[in-house]
């Protein structure tokens, strides 16, 4: 029996995450909601000034969005590592790098790409003038995927292990940083008027990166645990 | 069967390495007390008071080598979980174990002494410049790191996840650099650099005496934790039933 | 200098003996947390043999 080509077994990983999620729609809206609810709470605690919250707003849409990443990575392999799919991937004749990838562009679909939607509307909240909205969109289109493609290395090295979110929150948080640096950045930068061309390109540059690397390092990462 | 010759690869077994360790524990500790001493007489009673920061400086004698040792166990680390998981040596990763607390111990202190220095100095606790900022995401990465290895019940597991850990960490934290320092020359300003005055020869020499000091003393309690993981993790060989069966 | 010129610093008392301070009982804490885990080991070692030596 010849194993499917490499290309359709990624399209088949993905459709199959895809369709997994459309049917269970509570982990997308979780996350959705999470995000909201974090960015709504901002002005709530730090007061109804429009000055603060301008210069809030930035920093507090690109947190949420990091915190809603990183809630969510512990279902990127768990219900697969529980019926066994997982081990089966990483038998399968396809490179588990590109396996991994599917998973991780699903879990960005569900994930990541509705937030990037969301974020406009909710910096409406922080008074954000109108170049900003469209800087903060590139930046989340080009940085969520980044937080899950390395947000995946840390779900992958504490499958099935106690402490789960706390624990996989703690060894991604020192990689979300610099991420978290040039979205929010970009966002600022825009809005004082100093261009966000270095920082919009560095995001990209960090998206080529990390879609080169860390598929490896995950399938990695998936043979330490699973072995 | 055995050839004279002297073999280092003798060392990669735990038995030998743990007692190889037990004899060299003495050849470390002393010379840090001594220059310990040293050190500290240097740069209490011979580096004059600097005409700036007053006698709050001498921090730096005990901030500096933290910060340093912090980093270097960094690297060591990485480089027995880069060897652990290439090679699949027990050994390398038991010493990976080992050096975890001890930098993550000397992280600490960098940043507390730190604080300490910049709140005379600078009149603040905490500046978000590059070098503190990777300091403490270096911080982060140790204590994650043996957060990890302890949830992990598997001790080969535990070695190879918490050394592909170890690893992304090395390539993380240069970029962490590099990032906050585009941030702060973006922002104009908030970088600090602490060597506004040059230094005095004897201030110099007494960071480094220090910094000596400090480096000869991380053997011992790395040493000591590594002897108490082989132990622990050879606990049913036929070495170390002889080990416990002679001792007391 | 004299010894209280020497202990108050020129002021900086406080911060400069916080950190020589706080670093000698980390340090210190350290060791003695090691010698308290040498002990345990030998000891759990000591058991091991006595359980299997009958």
């Amino acid at each position: 029996m010849n194993g499917a080509g490499v290309m359709e077994a990624v399209g088949c990983v993905l459709r199959r995450d895809l369709m997994l999620v459309l049917r269970q729609r509570s982990d997308l809206f979780t996350t959705l909601f999470f995000f909201i609810l974090v960015v709504s709470l901002f002005p709530l605690g730090v007061g109804p000034d429009m000055e603060i919250l301008r210069v809030l707003g930035p920093g507090v849409l690109w947190v949420a969005a990091l915190l809603a990443s990183m809630l969510s990575l512990g279902r990127l392999f768990a219900s697969d590592y529980a019926d066994g799919t997982l081990e089966q991937m990483l038998v399968a004749p396809q490179p588990l790098p590109l396996l991994v990838a599917g998973k991780v562009l699903a879990h960005w679909l569900s994930t990541g790409a509705p937030l990037v939607l969301v974020a406009p509307v909710l910096a409406v909240q922080f008074d954000m003038p109108g170049e900003g909205f469209w800087v903060l969109v590139v930046s989340l289109l080009l940085g969520t995927p980044v937080l899950s493609l390395l947000g995946a290395i840390g779900a992958a090295l504490t499958l099935g292990v106690r402490g789960g979110g706390v624990l996989v929150s703690l060894l991604v948080l020192p990689l979300y940083v610099p991420v978290l640096i040039f979205g929010a950045g970009a966002v600022e930068a825009t809005l004082s008027g100093l261009g966000s061309e270095g920082h919009l390109s560095l995001l990209a540059a960090f998206l080529v990166l990390t879609l080169c690397f860390t598929p490896w390092a995950t399938a990695t990462a998936l043979r330490i645990s699973l072995d | 069967m055995s050839s004279n010759r002297f073999r280092w690869s003798a060392y990669a077994a735990p038995a030998n390495f743990y007692s190889l360790t037990g004899k060299l524990i003495p050849w470390f500790a002393v010379p840090a007390a001594l220059l310990l001493l040293v050190g500290l007489y240097l740069g209490f009673f011979m580096a004059p008071t600097d005409y700036r920061q007053g006698e709050a400086y001498r921090i730096i004698f005990i901030h500096v080598p933290t910060a340093w040792m912090a980093m270097w166990l960094y690297v060591c680390m990485a480089v027995y979980a880069a060897v652990g998981l290439i090679f699949n040596t027990r050994l390398s990763s038991m010493m990976a174990a080992a050096l975890a607390p001890t930098g993550a111990l000397f992280t600490f202190l960098a940043l507390w002494t730190g604080s300490l220095w910049g709140k005379p100095m600078w009149g603040t606790w905490w500046v978000w410049d590059a070098r503190l900022t990777s300091t403490l995401v270096l911080l982060f990465l140790y204590i994650g790191a043996m957060a990890l290895r302890a949830s992990i019940d598997d001790p080969r597991r535990a070695d190879r996840a918490t050394g592909l850990l170890a690893l992304v960490g090395v390539i993380n934290v240069p970029i962490i650099y590099f990032s906050v320092n585009w941030w702060n020359t973006l922002h104009q300003g908030a970088s600090l650099t602490p060597k506004g005055s040059s230094m005095a020869t004897s201030m110099l020499m007494a960071m480094l005496v220090m910094t000596l000091a400090f480096w000869l003393y991380s053997f011992v309690p790395v040493f000591v934790r590594v002897r108490c993981i082989i132990l622990e993790r050879e606990r049913h060989t036929d070495w170390v039933r002889t080990l416990a069966g002679e001792a007391r | 200098m004299s010894w209280s010129e020497f202990w108050s610093a020129g002021g900086y008392a406080t911060y400069l003996w916080a950190s020589y301070g706080l670093t000698a009982l980390l340090l210190a804490i350290e060791a003695v947390m090691l010698v308290r885990r040498t002990r345990a080991v030998h000891r759990r070692l000591r058991e091991m043999q006595a359980m299997e030596g009958d």
